[in-house]
């Protein structure tokens, strides 16, 4: 009984208390997803600007053509906000939806841009849903689970506002509820927030693991992807042609295409198990930016890629983003010292605060997993 | 906190099952109860160039037919080929507007419904209906052998094909005399499998052409034609 009480129960108990600490003691990948809201954001800013001299014909008054396959709209609370036959007040709506996501890329009352962002870029597409593609979904699916976490604690207007709140907080001041909230300070208490950002984060997470696991199941069963010629139909395709000499280019290597189509699968396939290591976890990353970055040149579909891009970002650790983050801020320092005209103000260096962190806990992360487990306490 | 991290995983469990292929745990939960929840929020279908990557090309063609104002006499036109536009939009062109896949997704829906549909049902879709109300050839579809099911796709996408016929002969050839009826027809085309000296390329294979009759000229406002037109004029190369 000892012997499984020592192997079995213990391990499973330190675990568990493990997962209980990872979900309580801080808001996880916080600079990742500040990342993720950025890049999402400029895919929606993408879909709205790259469409907007076809925007009447797409979605517009001059979508009467769709008109017989809105019968089955099951959107039709959202989309009946654009159904409008005036093209000017369209266009006015349209802008409207530009100006929030140019708000959640700049982190500008976040929140509140998010929850607007994602049930007007769900009115819209949706209203069409013939032209749209699996883009259009994972974007409001993770658009609706970024709403209950904190995307906005770097890299955003809000966390500059936040922090002159902080500040008046240290100072000793009492702030009323509005006053809070017009800080964006929490006026729910951390502990809730913490957790809903931390289980909503799992929540994203697993779905990024659904969609390619699932994605890479359904490839492997084809023939055409197992003889490892897969890309190259689609890529002989006018409607993925957007450099048909380049996709030519690409698939006349037998060779090549294989490695490509064998690429295309097996990063998919593999990317919820590469993320476990932390040389495997860089790699795959990597694979993953190529795939996309790949997929948005050759095929036209930028928007989808940079959406699932945003929302891999959160997997590059805190510490990366901090070493990215760090790497951008000496470039912009040394084009600065060079003389050269930077649009920029002078708060540029100043750092965001740390949220809700004890000072010294840089340090604490950097400790392995055996080091933290011998300082818990023995139950 | 334990409660939470549940509904989190059950959710997952959800999503997982729905985009999974077909197995017992998948069937044993069941379509229905699962659709209740995904939809229409969470849906979404990971199957994307799989198993079968997208190999065909498809294309959509319009004509008219144009009355003469003064003479009287009616001539119908050449046809237009609409998809040749959005291959324009595409070339060359890293962010293409959503308007790329306006006749393509069009003409997919045509021949997925036609694929469904039984021989008998797909000769009656050559049959004109210009003068007959279309409601008309609904009720011979559904009086013949075969899915309901397609014939109800059919004639949604019909009306749209119409729809954008309509809306391209009056850009195209409204000024030429009254348009008194319009037809579409689509076709496809596969790319030749992989080989390596790649003697035949998409270009070589001869399009499978599908024919359908001429259809009523369906009354649009000036203002969606003028709109329709940032579309229907855009410059095919």
């Amino acid at each position: 009984m000892g012997l499984l009480r020592r192997h079995v129960l213990a391990p499973v108990l330190s675990w568990i208390r493990a997962l209980e600490d990872w979900l309580l003691s801080e808001r996880r990948a916080l600079r990742g997803l500040a990342a993720t809201r950025i890049l999402v954001g400029i895919g929606a800013l993408g879909i709205l600007l790259s469409s907007f001299p076809a925007r009447h014909v797409a979605w517009g008054p001059g979508s009467f053509w769709a008109e017989p396959m809105r019968e089955t709209d099951e959107f039709s609370a959202l989309t009946g906000f654009f159904a409008t036959d005036s093209a000017v007040v369209f266009t006015l709506e349209y802008l409207a939806l530009i100006a929030v996501s140019v708000g959640f890329i700049l982190g500008w009352r976040t929140r509140a841009m998010n929850v607007v962002l994602v049930l007007g870029m769900t009115g819209l597409v949706e209203r069409t849903a013939m032209l749209g593609n699996q883009g259009d979904n994972i974007m409001r699916i993770g658009l609706t689970l970024l709403v209950f976490m904190s995307v906005a604690e770097h890299w955003s207007l809000d966390a500059r506002r936040r922090a002159r709140g902080r500040a008046r907080l240290q100072a000793g001041e009492r702030l009323s509820l509005l006053h809070r909230l017009h800080y964006g300070l929490p006026v729910l208490s951390v502990w809730w927030t913490t957790l809903l950002h931390n289980v909503l984060l799992i929540a994203l997470a697993s779905q990024i693991f659904i969609l390619y696991t699932a994605s890479a199941l359904y490839k492997v069963q084809g023939d055409l992807w197992q003889s490892g010629t897969g890309l190259y139909y689609p890529l002989s395709l006018p409607e993925f042609g957007v450099f048909p000499a380049l996709n030519e280019l690409l698939t006349a290597n037998p060779f090549l295409l294989t490695v490509m189509t064998y690429f295309s699968v097996f990063v998919q396939l593999f990317f919820a198990v590469g993320l476990l290591h932390p040389v495997t976890r860089r790699l795959f990353l990597l694979g993953v930016i190529g795939l996309h970055g790949g997929i948005a040149v050759l095929m036209g579909i930028p928007w989808f890629s940079l959406a699932m891009l945003a929302y891999d970002a959160i997997f590059v650790t805190d510490r990366s983003w901090r070493a990215i983050e760090n790497a951008v801020r000496a470039g912009v320092r040394g084009v600065r010292r060079r003389g050269l005209p930077v649009a920029s103000d002078a708060d540029e260096d100043e750092s965001p605060p740390p949220e809700g962190r004890l000072d010294g806990q840089g340090i604490r992360r950097r400790q392995t997993i055996a080091e933290r487990r011998a300082r818990q306490p023995a139950r | 906190m334990w409660p939470l991290l549940a509904v989190v995983l059950i959710h997952a469990l959800i999503v997982g099952l729905w985009v999974a292929p077909s197995t017992a745990f998948r069937d044993a939960v069941g379509y229905d109860r699962m659709s209740e929840y995904i939809h229409p929020w969470f849906e979404q279908n990971w199957s994307l160039f799989a198993p079968t990557p997208r190999r065909g090309e498809v294309m959509f063609e319009a004509r008219a037919y144009v009355v003469d104002g003064e003479t009287g006499e009616g001539e119908a036109t050449e046809w237009a080929e609409l998809t040749a536009i959005e291959d324009s939009l595409i070339r060359g062109t890293p962010a293409p507007p959503r308007t790329m896949k306006l006749t393509r997704r069009t003409a997919d829906d045509l021949h997925g419904a036609r694929n469904d549909m039984s021989a008998e049902q797909r000769d009656l879709l050559s049959a004109n209906y210009f003068r007959t109300p279309i409601e008309e050839l609904r009720e011979i579809l559904e009086d013949s052998d075969g899915d309901s099911g397609a014939v109800d796709r059919y004639m949604r996408a019909d009306e749209v094909a119409t729809l954008i016929a309509t809306a391209y002969a009056d850009v195209t050839w409204g000024d030429q005399g009254e348009i008194a009826r319009v037809q579409y027809r689509t076709s496809s085309r596969r790319v030749p499998p992989y080989s390596l000296d790649q003697d035949r390329t998409l270009e070589d294979m001869e399009p499978t052409v599908r024919d359908y009759g001429w259809r009523h000229h369906l009354e649009l406002t000036d203002e969606q034609v003028e709109l329709f037109a940032q579309y229907a004029t855009t410059e095919a190369d």
